[in-house]
């Protein structure tokens, strides 16, 4: 009975000590992937937002038809940004509403009459016509 | 018959030095198990702790990084939008005031992504007192002294002495990084 409890009490105390240092480990190494991967999303969607609010302002004097629908366009966009917890990596639909977004985003850039591939990264944007 | 009281003798104090030989085995047996088993513990428990690490951290880090990158994200939009209008509307003059800023903001997300990639912590006074600690240096240590005083708590940030302290210490390498203030 007491060779049962050393062998698993030598096993707990090695235990302990490597669980320990696993975490810190695995946590330096965790942040460094979350923070990076939370800064491209952050940066993708700020970009999103930053544009439509732009363009809402914009447009705000123009009411024709045209450009009746364009702000619509720019008003459910803008919407779905704010709706979007982009900076919970638990939300479950994360990948899901991010797509959405894109896709909105991509028909805003059409209904604008503009080429919606400028680069979200971190390369200097540019617009193309 | 005085034969069989050699034989007598003789067996006793081999199987008395065979017990001898036993128990030294058995006890060294008994070393290398227990000692397998520290390792083998110690082993699943990095291997747990690592995991459980690595979800933690990177929850924690991927709210931190879009945090700090949101906002810049936004300017980028912004300008984006300027550029876009100007090219439509034909006004060519601030075209290139709006680029220069773009580059100047792409720019700044590279040397946040830089950062946040680097493997260096920030050294929290907490890893230079486990390491001193392990060191197992003398307590008697004279106040006043660096370690002393490290000790003590009394030092809030960690500078550039808190590599000095720990010397070779591989374990506390990191600590050696001043704090980034």
């Amino acid at each position: 009975k007491s060779l049962h409890f050393c062998f698993y009490r030598f096993h707990g105390e090695g235990y302990q000590e490597g669980y320990a240092e696993g975490s810190h480990v695995g946590v330096v190494e965790g942040r460094r992937y979350g923070s990076l991967h939370g800064a491209k999303i952050g940066s993708e969607i700020g970009s999103y937002l930053g544009f439509a609010l732009t363009w809402q302002c914009l447009l705000q004097k123009c009411t024709d038809e045209k450009n009746s629908k364009r702000i619509r366009a720019l008003d459910s966009l803008i919407g779905m940004i704010q709706k979007f917890p982009y900076e919970d990596p638990t939300y479950d639909k994360l990948q899901e509403d991010l797509e959405k977004i894109r896709g909105k985003f991509k028909q805003v850039c059409s209904v604008l009459n503009i080429q919606s591939d400028f680069r979200i990264s971190t390369e200097r944007s540019l617009l193309t016509f | 018959m005085s034969w069989v009281q050699v034989a007598v003798s003789r067996s006793s104090e081999d199987i008395f030095d065979e017990d001898a030989d036993e128990m030294y085995l058995l006890q060294k047996e008994w070393n290398s198990t227990m000692k397998k088993r520290l390792t083998e513990g110690y082993r699943d428990g990095i291997e747990a702790g690592k995991e459980l690490g690595l979800q933690e951290g990177f929850n924690q880090g991927y709210r931190h990084g879009a945090e700090l990158m949101v906002t810049c994200g936004q300017f980028k939009g912004t300008l984006n939008a300027l550029l876009s209008w100007c090219h439509s509307n034909g006004c060519d003059s601030a075209l290139s005031k709006i680029n220069n800023l773009l580059d100047v903001v792409g720019k700044h997300e590279e040397d946040v992504l830089k950062y946040l990639n680097s493997t260096d912590q920030h050294p929290h006074l907490g890893h230079v007192l486990d390491s001193v600690q392990d060191m197992d240096l003398n307590d008697t240590a004279p106040s006043g002294t660096v370690y002393s005083e490290v000790k003590a708590g009394k030092h809030e940030d960690v500078d550039s002495s808190g590599g000095n302290i720990c010397g070779n210490n591989a374990v506390v390498s990191h600590a050696a990084v001043p704090e980034i203030v």
